[in-house]
């Protein structure tokens, strides 16, 4: 079992990772063809983006569980290639059924983002493919905590603790389909959904990452996360190609 | 893009948030080992190899006046039973049990100390914690008068840890 989960994630990283190399190949033989049919040439700015990500100041601002916020950037490669990233931090104070906790840390995310969508004339949008390494480092609090029992012959309490578990940490994987529009001259909204695959985590002796910065919530069913994120972006022109 | 399809996607993404926010809280899975009971099997005095049936039997905790559920389906009263399921206390060291047999002899009861050392094993997040019981002793109450009808009391398995293992054996 735990050998084919393990095959199964090897086949999955494969998979990304042929998907990215057959996109940027992709990507250069139509940078040929076009240079051979276009007679103009229209620029394209190159520079660093920096952004923050509104989502989460939003979830902050609503969810009283919730506080945390996130840095975005990218920084332009080739044509359709950036680099990419994410830098935030998280902090998480949840009360379930039979356990309540808290989580905190912050987290980063490096790796690349890729155009998909053929720009007319001068316009820079993207609706973009991405990929990324994600790396979180954070500490969990048990606060409350109730045993599982078939019987109530015997009066149940509930446990309140404060154990926490500090030094923990996860390495994920994580692909991104999102859209980056420039709504103003070098200004962009962003948005994006992500897919994440757990790679590696350090849980805490007898209890689990429940929330993971960066990666969100865990499912006892398995190492699949899920996220998104808006916000807007500026981009700094640096010079024109 | 024009900003049509972005505010389109914006929404979509909106109301995904806003399913995500309310997603149900995982359920425990009951079939999911949870604390485990104390398993308790009948055995003949004479041959400990053959199980030997109490004719009535019912179960309480020393000052309780409710009856301890003796299986899965929290009957606290049973017939012609070779083995029962009871809990145990999950605060403090010790559950003191009194076991009432009737028979054509009449009704006979004699009290049973269970000693353990308690520990917390998380399951998950939808069930939360669980109670396991380590280094179990049983020991018989000495009655001052009458007679007792559990002859001798051997702990098979000394740590309780599932319901699939048989933890106390009684012979009578």
């Amino acid at each position: 079992m735990l050998l084919q989960i393990t095959i199964y994630t090897l086949k999955y990283v494969i998979n990304i990772l042929f998907l990215i190399l057959a996109l940027t190949a992709c990507a250069q033989s139509q940078e040929e063809t076009a240079t051979v049919a276009d007679s103009v040439q229209y620029k394209r700015t190159y520079g660093l983006r920096v952004g923050i990500d509104a989502a989460s100041l939003i979830r902050t601002g609503i969810d009283p569980e919730y506080n945390g916020f996130q840095v975005l950037a990218d920084y332009r490669l080739k044509d359709r290639l950036y680099i990419a990233g994410e830098l935030g931090n998280e902090n998480i104070d949840r009360n379930s059924d039979r356990i309540d906790f808290k989580a905190s840390g912050s987290y980063f995310k490096a790796g690349i983002d890729y155009n998909l969508y053929q720009n007319w004339l001068d316009m820079d949008n993207m609706v973009y493919f991405g990929a990324r390494l994600g790396a979180a480092n954070f500490s969990q609090t048990l606060t409350r905590y109730d045993l599982a029992r078939d019987n109530n012959y015997f009066p149940i309490f509930t446990n309140m603790v404060n154990r926490e578990f500090s030094g923990l940490t996860a390495l994920w994987l994580e692909i991104q389909l999102g859209i980056k529009v420039e709504v103003l001259n070098n200004l962009y909204l962003v948005a994006n959904l992500q897919l994440k695959r757990m790679l590696t985590e350090k849980t805490p002796d007898n209890f689990d990452n429940l929330y993971i910065p960066g990666f969100g919530r865990t499912y006892d069913t398995g190492e699949i996360g899920v996220g998104y994120t808006y916000g807007v972006m500026y981009r700094i022109p640096l010079f024109k190609k | 893009m024009n900003k049509y399809n972005f505010i389109l996607l914006i929404s979509v993404l909106l109301v995904a948030v806003s399913l995500s926010s309310c997603e149900k809280d995982d359920l425990c899975d009951p079939n999911l080992s949870v604390t485990p009971r104390l398993i308790i099997v009948f055995k003949d005095i004479t041959n400990f190899e053959t199980s030997k049936t109490v004719d009535e039997l019912q179960v309480r905790e020393i000052g309780y006046t409710e009856f301890a559920p003796l299986n899965s389906n929290g009957t606290t009263f049973l017939t012609d039973v070779d083995s029962i399921a009871i809990p145990l206390r999950t605060t403090g060291v010790m559950t003191n049990y009194e076991f009432f047999k009737n028979d054509e002899n009449g009704l006979n009861i004699d009290s049973v100390d269970f000693n353990y050392i308690l520990e917390e094993i998380y399951i998950n997040r939808a069930c939360g914690y669980k109670m396991i019981y380590n280094q179990l002793g049983a020991f018989r109450q000495p009655e001052a008068t009458g007679e007792e009808w559990i002859r001798d009391i051997q702990v098979i398995t000394p740590n309780v840890t599932s319901n699939n293992d048989i933890h106390i054996e009684i012979r009578h």
